[in-house]
């Protein structure tokens, strides 16, 4: 994540970009969260990658005056997801953010205590792992996963439903665990 | 550009003839002599020695609780009291702690950590500078060397997340390491620049832009001794004339960008006189005497006064406003905060 950074370029998104991103975004919780952001969208790519932040007004006139007459900030606001193969993959501090907006927890699984610390170490989901579903859930999409405790731990692929799922099948494969600040974070 | 005042000018300030106790003193401990001398003339010989001997022991590391991510701060002492650490609430700050105890996993491993619920610092003085700029929410905030970001994401934590955080560096791992922190954090105001922050600034053309800067400025690492003993021996009176010129012109870029009435917090993680107070001292010598040093008063008894005079330099009288903190005194490593409010 994040570590292909050479010659980052920065751009602010068309209002095209902005209804498409938001709406995937929708699509995601089904549910629309245009009323969570009162923000400006900027990218930020480079031919390998092409990372979305969300800021809030007070950044956007530095920002304006950063891209215009310096250069490339190297980070900015809320750091809401990245582009892989033009599929969005959503950040844990996206979901974090939209729950904290809707008061609710959605697109999710709660796994157990073993479970968590297995995916702490980048391990994928066994569905007898599974504690809790918070639809909705889709095979292909990406859903939070959430700890014992109820924290979000990371993000992950859902391959298969786990109601659909033999108890040793891999049901969700770690796409973003918060076990990256210790093994490459600094 | 002319610089503001020249290297040969700082060296001739700065230098000093250590004694024949200093120098006695210095081959004991280890440290260049002009080091202990003017330690000798900031506390006399007898405190010189418990400072030095304070040097030896390891450094007691501290955590802040981050309330962005957590508003109970008594859950994760039960989680880490579970852990087998042992804490103690920093008597200064409300959500501070010392690691009086480790326990496991390592504070750096902890579920805890990754989830963002605390800051991990090597000691507990880098707590002290965004409490005594204390910022409002929906301000302006200027970090001019931020990384790795203990005291920017502090910072952010006191506005609650609002306003907005410029954060720059030059190093690269740094502020990568600062990126991470950010993201771990839930800190969502910030905007980070990798550059240097003179010429980043002087190109943006932020005049009287921010309500608030901390330059916590480069330094010789003085203070913090405790942790790398390298820091005895290291820098050279040349050398320390190259910190005091670079972190002069930083300063005086401080007093540029803040707004009238705005404050600075000027802090260096060293006990040299050369990098504070002089430093300061020339910085608004430059400035015309348009800002003022002020303290909170509730820090004021906690701590150590800056010095208005040392050696043969005198220095301004409110820079007695300033805070010294010493490892023998307030147990913490050596550090130097001073709070600077632009006037209107």
């Amino acid at each position: 994540m994040q570590n292909k950074e050479k010659k980052l370029t920065f751009k602010r998104m068309s209002d095209d970009e902005v209804r498409s991103l938001l709406l995937v975004m929708t699509k995601l919780f089904e549910e629309c969260v245009d009323k969570c952001f009162n923000h400006s969208f900027y990218i930020a790519y480079n031919e390998y990658c092409e990372i979305h932040y969300a800021i809030n007004q007070d950044m956007e006139m530095l920002i304006k005056r950063i891209t215009t007459r310096y250069k490339h900030p190297y980070s900015l606001g809320l750091f809401i997801g990245w582009k892989r193969n033009e599929k969005f993959i959503p950040t844990p501090w996206l979901f974090s953010y939209v729950y904290g907006c809707l008061g609710k927890i959605k697109a999710a699984i709660q796994i157990n205590e073993k479970a968590s610390y297995l995916y702490l170490y980048g391990r994928d989901i066994f569905a007898s792992s599974i504690m809790k579903i918070y639809e909705p859930i889709k095979e292909g999409n990406y859903v939070a996963v959430l700890d014992y405790e109820g924290e979000i731990i990371g993000v992950g692929l859902l391959l298969k439903s786990p109601l659909k799922a033999e108890g040793n099948e891999v049901v969700v494969k770690n796409v973003f665990d918060m076990g990256w600040f210790l093994r490459r974070g600094g | 550009m002319t610089p503001i005042i020249s290297f040969e000018k700082v060296l001739k300030d700065i230098n000093i003839r250590p004694s024949i106790e200093a120098t006695r003193l210095a081959s004991k401990f280890g440290y260049r002599p002009y080091m202990v001398e003017r330690y000798i003339e900031i506390l006399g010989l007898d405190e010189v020695k418990e400072l030095l001997e304070a040097f030896e022991k390891p450094l007691t590391p501290s955590i802040r609780c981050n309330t962005l991510k957590l508003k109970d701060c008594d859950l994760l002492i039960k989680y880490l009291e579970s852990k087998g650490y042992v804490l103690k609430r920093i008597e200064w700050h409300q959500y501070g702690y010392r690691v009086l105890k480790r326990g496991k996993p390592r504070l750096g491993a902890t579920r805890e950590y990754l989830l963002g619920y605390y800051y991990l610092y090597r000691g507990v003085a880098s707590q002290l500078p965004p409490l005594v700029m204390n910022p409002k929410p929906h301000t302006y905030v200027l970090d001019m060397a931020a990384a790795p970001g203990g005291k920017l994401t502090h910072i952010a934590q006191l506005m609650n997340n609002t306003g907005l955080i410029l954060g720059i560096d030059i190093s690269r791992s740094k502020i990568r390491a600062l990126r991470s922190h950010i993201n771990r954090l839930g800190v969502l105001n910030t905007v980070l620049l990798r550059a240097d922050s003179i010429k980043a600034i002087n190109s943006l053309g932020l005049e009287d832009f921010f309500d608030y800067v901390l330059l916590d400025a480069p330094c010789t690492g003085e203070g913090i001794i405790q942790i790398d003993k390298s820091r005895k021996v290291k820098t050279t009176l040349e050398d320390l004339a190259k910190f005091v010129t670079k972190q002069i012109e930083m300063l005086v870029v401080a007093l540029k960008v803040v707004k009238p009435g705005g404050i600075i917090i000027y802090s260096t993680c060293s006990i040299a006189p050369e990098e504070n107070e002089y430093v300061v001292s020339k910085a608004l010598e430059f400035f015309r005497g348009e800002a003022i040093v002020e303290t909170p008063s509730n820090y004021r008894s906690l701590f150590s006064q800056g010095l208005i005079e040392f050696h043969k330099l005198k220095f301004r009288e409110d820079l007695k406003n300033a805070l010294r903190l010493y490892p023998h005194l307030h147990d913490c490593e050596g550090f130097f905060v001073c709070r600077i409010r632009r006037k209107s």
